[in-house]
């Protein structure tokens, strides 16, 4: 009898201790991927990147909790039906936050707009004066300010009327930690030179930074080609060259 | 303020290599000419001065000067202002060489007509590297200004031109652009391309009102200044008697010789070559006119600068052309001379000549009016702008030989009108005082800073 109690004894404190290292495992890594995305949403605005690194962090409880419960021997079935209706909702609930932050990511590329530019969609004519995670914002003529969902640009029709817009192209990069930004800009432009003949020459290449952080530098490499015709195909084939030439540079420099 | 500045030449250039310090290698503790020499030019004539005056008045509390100075020990320190050395590898500089070197003809309005555009010029491979040496500067100031936290980037010359908008931040960035920016000269399909760099900063500061126009023809949207260069008269003290004929005997001037002093580096541009072939003819009516040559190369024209030795090239030519002329013996080259020698120059001279063919400005002159010397001065210099022509000097085409000996003779032969001009020039030199070009500079720097509209 007093062997079985013991037995037993043993049991709940080896469950005790499972349950406690269980949490104890959710806690470290909720805390270690909110860590790392929050330092991949630096671009994004804090509030909505707070708000992203919370839902993270509840997602991963919510899976500790559910081995939690598992391990207590209850029933997960009606307890995972909740949760994924919950998810659901939530994303039913945020697309057009979503739809917006992935718009921005096709605008400049495939859709040829940018700061600076004077535009007309969605019945706002002006001058785009900034582009953020969620909306462009345009400074109409009458001094006025239009936000423009960034969706809007892959859903509507947007006239561009600056007058180079249909020849810009707008490459983004990013140079990987550890790899020298001016050697890198260096052999990113000796590369856009020999596409010269396929480019506007009045407007030499360049590049711009966009952000960086300890692991990467994030810029756009800033051509005008010669015909509008081409800038797809002169895309993407840059882009793979690109792709070439910082990998070669990541080797060198690892 | 703090304050964070940025050239390409460096304020000292150091003469014996393997120095080092396991912090700041302090400048003070060395000896001038035997260990380090102050880079000619506008960079110790103007800017030093600037930055010491700007601490002596506490508007500066600390300044950070970021320049190429590729054989130098990383950070040096020179009464309170830190120098920091940046470096290029050997490709990269000489890429960098070749295109700022262009780009300094194409600027002048000097470059062959073969020679490419600028925007041709920004094609080529070793633009990339240009653009690589501002991109180091740029990342230069930014590392430093993390532990620093300035408050004004203040950028000179157009070979740093892309540094202040690769720096990619907000915070004031002011330009001081020291070479001529004639609209005659750039074009108006240059415009997109330098408006791009120049609006960058919220503003920018030339040597001339007509530059002034000219910058905001070509684009320029931000606050443009004029501010002429200026000097420190304290600098240049009156040599003695026993001075003045050392020097006269070193260079075996005689007593009755009239010497007409030209002080510029060796550089095509300045117009040697039109002084030796105006000499030539004046010395028909005047035979003991003498030319004086004093100066040498530039940091990046000198062998021991960026290595572009074109200064020892220009003088062989120059003094095969004055034996062709028979000259030999009227022409004189000194090169490069310590301020005693250079005062004692001045002192001697009884008129001073500056034929560039493009000038930036032309501080030389300044310097001649100092010492009371009547000054014949190219249309093409920025300082012709306060020369008053048949007053306190001569404004002359440095294209039309006959005006320049015309100039020349008339000086020469004329001791009275010499001792006149030289008296007016040395009022009208009032205006390139280094306590008025300091406080309009000053004044800018800090309305830029304060945000003052």
């Amino acid at each position: 009898m007093i062997i079985l109690e013991l037995v037993n004894l043993t049991d709940v404190v080896l469950r005790l201790a499972t349950l406690a290292a269980i949490l104890l495992l959710t806690f470290v890594i909720a805390r270690f991927f909110g860590a790392i995305l929050r330092r991949a949403l630096r671009p994004v605005p804090p509030l909505l990147a707070d708000q992203v690194v919370k839902a993270m962090s509840l997602f991963i409880w919510i899976i500790g909790l559910l081995l939690v419960v598992n391990q207590l021997g209850l029933n997960l079935d009606l307890l995972m039906v909740l949760i994924i209706i919950a998810g659901i909702a939530l994303v039913v609930a945020a697309r057009d936050v979503l739809s917006n932050i992935v718009s921005k990511v096709f605008m400049g590329v495939f859709v040829p707009v940018k700061v600076g530019d004077y535009l007309t969609i969605d019945g706002a004519s002006g001058k785009v004066i900034e582009i953020n995670q969620l909306a462009a914002i345009i400074l109409m003529d009458d001094g006025s300010i239009a936000t423009i969902p960034n969706a809007k640009f892959v859903k509507e029709v947007s006239v561009n009327k600056t007058s180079i817009a249909s020849q810009r192209l707008s490459i983004p990069v990013s140079i990987k930690g550890g790899v020298s930004l001016p050697r890198a800009e260096a052999e990113l432009l000796k590369l856009a030179y020999k596409y010269k003949a396929h480019l506007d020459q009045r407007f030499p290449p360049i590049f711009t930074v966009k952000n960086r952080d300890s692991n990467s530098v994030e810029g756009e490499l800033d051509l005008l080609v010669a015909d509008p015709e081409q800038r797809e195909t002169l895309s993407r084939e840059l882009a793979v060259k690109i792709k070439e030439v910082l990998d070669r540079l990541g080797s060198e420099s690892a | 303020m703090r304050l964070s500045v940025c050239s390409q030449t460096p304020l000292v250039r150091l003469l014996v290599n393997g120095l080092s310090s396991h912090d700041f290698l302090d400048v003070g503790e060395l000896k001038e000419y035997r260990d380090f020499i102050f880079s000619p030019g506008g960079v110790t004539r103007m800017v030093y001065p600037l930055l010491l005056h700007m601490r002596a008045w506490r508007m500066v509390e600390d300044v950070w000067w970021v320049s190429l100075n590729p054989t130098a020990p990383p950070k040096l320190i020179l009464n309170g202002i830190k120098l920091y050395s940046v470096r290029v590898d050997d490709k990269s500089l000489k890429g960098y060489g070749s295109v700022k070197e262009l780009m300094w003809r194409l600027f002048h309005g000097t470059a062959d007509e073969s020679a490419p555009s600028l925007l041709e010029l920004a094609w080529f491979e070793d633009y990339a590297y240009f653009n690589l040496y501002n991109r180091i500067c740029a990342e230069t100031i930014r590392e430093l200004d993390k532990e620093e936290d300035f408050d004004l980037f203040y950028i000179h010359d157009f070979q740093q031109l892309p540094t202040g908008l690769m720096l990619n931040t907000l915070k004031p960035k002011v330009f001081r652009w020291h070479i001529p920016f004639n609209d005659r000269i750039i074009p108006p399909d240059w415009s997109p391309f330098l408006a791009k760099f120049f609006n960058a900063y919220e503003a920018v500061i030339v040597s001339c009102r007509s530059y002034l126009d000219s910058l905001v023809k070509r684009g320029y949207r931000g606050r443009a200044y004029h501010i002429y260069p200026y000097i420190d008269f304290k600098e240049y003290r009156r040599p003695s008697k026993v001075e003045v004929d050392a020097f006269s005997e070193k260079y075996k001037i005689e007593d009755d010789d009239i010497v007409a002093l030209l002080v510029a580096r060796l550089d095509p541009l300045k117009g040697h070559d039109i002084a030796i072939r105006a000499l030539a003819r004046a010395v028909k009516r005047i035979p003991n006119l003498k030319m004086v040559f004093v100066g040498n190369g530039s940091f990046s024209s000198s062998a021991g600068g960026l290595g572009l030795n074109k200064a020892a090239a220009w003088r062989e030519k120059l003094a095969g052309l004055a034996e062709s002329l028979g000259l030999g013996g009227r022409v004189v080259f000194t090169g490069h001379l310590p301020q005693g020698e250079l005062d004692a120059a001045y002192e001697r001279c009884d008129l001073f000549i500056l034929p560039s063919r493009a000038e930036g400005f032309g501080l030389v002159v300044a310097e001649a009016w100092l010492y009371g010397k009547p000054v014949i001065v190219s249309s093409e210099a920025g300082i012709s702008e306060i020369v008053e022509d048949g007053k306190t000097g001569y404004v002359v085409n440095p294209n039309n030989f006959e005006m320049v000996t015309e100039a020349l003779t008339r000086l020469a032969q004329n001791e009275k009108m010499r001792a006149e001009m030289g008296e007016s020039g040395r009022k009208a030199v009032e205006v390139l005082s280094i306590e008025r070009g300091m406080k309009e500079e000053a004044d800018v720097l800090k309305d830029v800073v304060e945000g003052v509209p």
